[in-house]
């Protein structure tokens, strides 16, 4: 593990991988850890990339200040990070909070980076958003990392997920405060409800960008990630089937694969975005799909935007029951 | 103000509408008062129901028993405003809590009402559902009713409707205040967190039932509405397009119109649920359609049902 100087700030990251290969650059969400990563840092060596993870500031062991952090300063240290990494492709991903960061970078560095992967990412904030966000400070303030936690879990993954871990619970959450500091995670909320949407400076990226959203997410919910897809101009959207908001932790292995075909795409010219919206497999190595075509992408229901001509009447034959 | 006593317990309850005829009896959701239903209420008596609607004991200004409220209690407090109603078609529609609550009057009670509609309901608590409700049962208990609504509110309504009403939203907490008493709403929150599954009793319920849920619900989301569907023997479930948990409130007229819709069918003898799934229209008057055929209505994009799995003799024969 290593150590690098931001400003006035000391930031724990971490290389793993190849020291030639391309880099892949993971930004955590707010109460993660560079350890989280664990299962991308294999896959992704495994796959021939070497891989940066680091504790943003307020998280794990970098500094914690108590006070004050703005956004700006969370993207300055990924500024940082990048500096070390050499003149090779790097690509960049980030999950949710952390993805905000990695968009925010690539609108003014694109041409510091070879392609971006923001994850239930968000470059507004939608008044249920900003509500939740709101109501999860205040439940930091009032019950501490652990009621937060309590409110996090079930918005973050599933419920077979859940599930099939309810005895593994306590111990994550000890791990959680372990590594996260009230006052520094309170401020790292407080950057992001001073939120300016940067909607409108979305075409200035100029990266290849692949859009991951999980299909149950309702914490940032598909019409923020299509808001992405419609600004930045080489991007496609992939819906990653089943899972919710941190998808990074119940399907790293399924993720991992993404982003490695992702960048090899990129690397080998084949990558075309074109604003296109696609379906992930299941598993690692299926094959991504495009979303069936004249359904509406923003709805939990397979529905088409207009009927043909022709079917309200075999529709009015069916009627049985209402 | 018309009052039922309950054992040593007044209950506050309002009837709007014809005295005879079809009636319609609305349960509560958690944070809720009877004057929440008033747009509801309208629409059904311009259809010609009488509806009854009531405060749950530790809601608006029934009792408040501060410990010890029981969900059997709830059950007992709809059964007594049933019983005041009399000999005619009684329809019984729940939301969310109270659809819990009215799923066990008809468990119990099915020969004295005539259908039910649970809408954002559920038969057993899983993991996330439990979590949610734990965590907001702690929000209650740290930060009293203003932080649950807090809680509550991005969780019930889209972005659309909490944009448009953000000037009503203040007054919403305020009202909630005064309706809620922190003490009350906590037992009644507990009575719900010692949940014992009801899905091996669904059956019993042997009433035309039309399940109602959001299209976009995720509090009380398309698997537990899919379990009511499953073991209710004459129910289809209704999605409506671009809701939430809390549509009553949202889209309080369209949703009248389907339980309206509803009634009708049963009263006219042209009810058949046969676990059909079907979609809402987004407008009163518009049709309901059949869920797309083919496509797995558990999902949240288009994907294809598994066509069953060919062996492979025949699979040799097919290619």
């Amino acid at each position: 593990m290593a150590t690098l100087t931001s400003g006035p700030r000391q930031i724990r990251y971490e290389l793993d991988g190849p020291a030639e290969g391309p880099v892949w650059v993971l930004v955590n969400g707010l109460t993660q850890y560079i350890k989280i990563w664990e299962p991308f840092r294999e896959a992704l060596a495994g796959k021939g990339f070497r891989v940066a993870t680091f504790d943003l500031l307020g998280q794990g062991n970098s500094d914690k200040p108590s006070l004050f952090i703005e956004m700006d300063d969370q993207v300055s240290v990924l500024r940082d990070i990048v500096a070390e990494l050499g003149q090779g492709p790097v690509f960049l991903g980030g999950i949710s909070f952390g993805a905000v960061i990695a968009l925010r970078y690539a609108i003014t560095h694109s041409d510091k980076i070879t392609g971006l992967a923001p994850m239930s990412a968000f470059a507004e904030l939608s008044p249920q958003l900003l509500m939740l966000g709101q109501a999860l400070r205040a439940g930091l303030i009032l019950g501490g990392t652990s009621y937060l936690q309590d409110l996090l879990f079930p918005m973050n993954v599933s419920d077979a997920y859940i599930t099939e871990r309810l005895d593994k619970l306590a111990d994550a959450k000890r791990k959680g405060w372990l590594v996260n500091d009230l006052y520094a995670l309170q401020n790292l909320m407080e950057s992001f409800l001073d939120f300016e949407p940067f909607t409108a400076q979305l075409p200035a990226i100029r990266v290849p960008t692949m859009i991951l959203n999980g299909e149950f997410d309702f914490l940032t919910p598909r019409k923020l990630h299509d808001s992405l897809r419609t600004h930045i101009p080489d991007s496609a959207l992939v819906i990653v089937p089943r899972v919710y908001h941190a998808f990074t932790l119940e399907k790293p292995a399924l993720t991992a694969d993404l982003l490695a075909r992702f960048a090899e795409d990129v690397m080998a010219g084949r990558w075309q975005g074109k604003g296109s919206v696609l379906i992930a497999p299941e598993e690692p190595g299926g094959e991504i799909i495009p979303f069936p075509a004249g359904y509406d992408h923003l709805r939990a229901l397979p529905l088409q935007p207009k009927a043909p001509a022709g079917v309200h009447a075999s529709i009015d034959a069916l009627r049985g029951p209402l | 103000m018309p009052w039922l006593e309950c054992d040593s317990r007044r209950i506050h309850y309002e009837l709007a509408g014809p005295p005879s005829g079809p009636a319609y009896v609305l349960v509560n959701g958690l944070t809720q008062y009877v004057r929440l239903w008033h747009p509801f209420r309208d629409a059904l008596v311009a259809k010609g129901f009488q509806v009854a609607s009531f405060d749950m004991l530790g809601q608006g200004q029934s009792d408040k028993p501060s410990l010890f409220i029981h969900q059997d209690d709830q059950v007992a407090v709809l059964g007594r405003l049933i019983d005041k109603l009399g000999d005619r078609p009684i329809f019984v529609a729940g939301i969310s809590f109270g659809g819990v609550v009215a799923l066990r009057y008809a468990i119990d009670h099915g020969d004295r009402i005539a259908g039910l509609v649970p809408m954002s309901s559920f038969a057993e608590i899983p993991a996330q559902l439990f979590m949610f409700g734990s965590a907001l049962r702690t929000a209650l208990v740290l930060g009293g009713t203003a932080f649950l609504q807090d809680l509550l509110f991005p969780m019930n309504f889209s972005g659309e409707w909490l944009h448009s009403m953000q000037h009503l939203i203040d007054l919403a907490r305020h009202r909630g205040w005064l309706a809620n008493d922190v003490y009350a709403l906590q037992n009644l929150m507990e009575s719900f967190l010692e949940f014992e599954p009801l899905t091996e009793q669904l059956p019993a319920i042997r009433v035309p039932t039309m399940i109602l849920t959001g299209e976009y619900d995720f509090l009380t989301p398309r698997p537990l509405q899919e379990s009511l569907r499953a073991n209710i023997p004459d129910s289809a479930l209704v999605i409506i397009p671009r809701a939430y948990h809390a549509f009553t409130l949202e889209k309080p007229v369209l949703t009248a119109y389907l339980a309206t819709r509803f009634a009708e069918d049963v009263m006219a003898g042209r009810w058949r649920g046969n676990g059909t799934i079907w979609v809402a229209p987004e407008n009163v008057g518009g049709e309901l359609v059949p869920f797309p055929e083919g496509f797995d209505h558990m999902r949240a994009i288009p994907v294809r049902t598994q066509a069953p799995e060919l062996a492979p003799q025949q699979k040799a024969t097919a290619s």
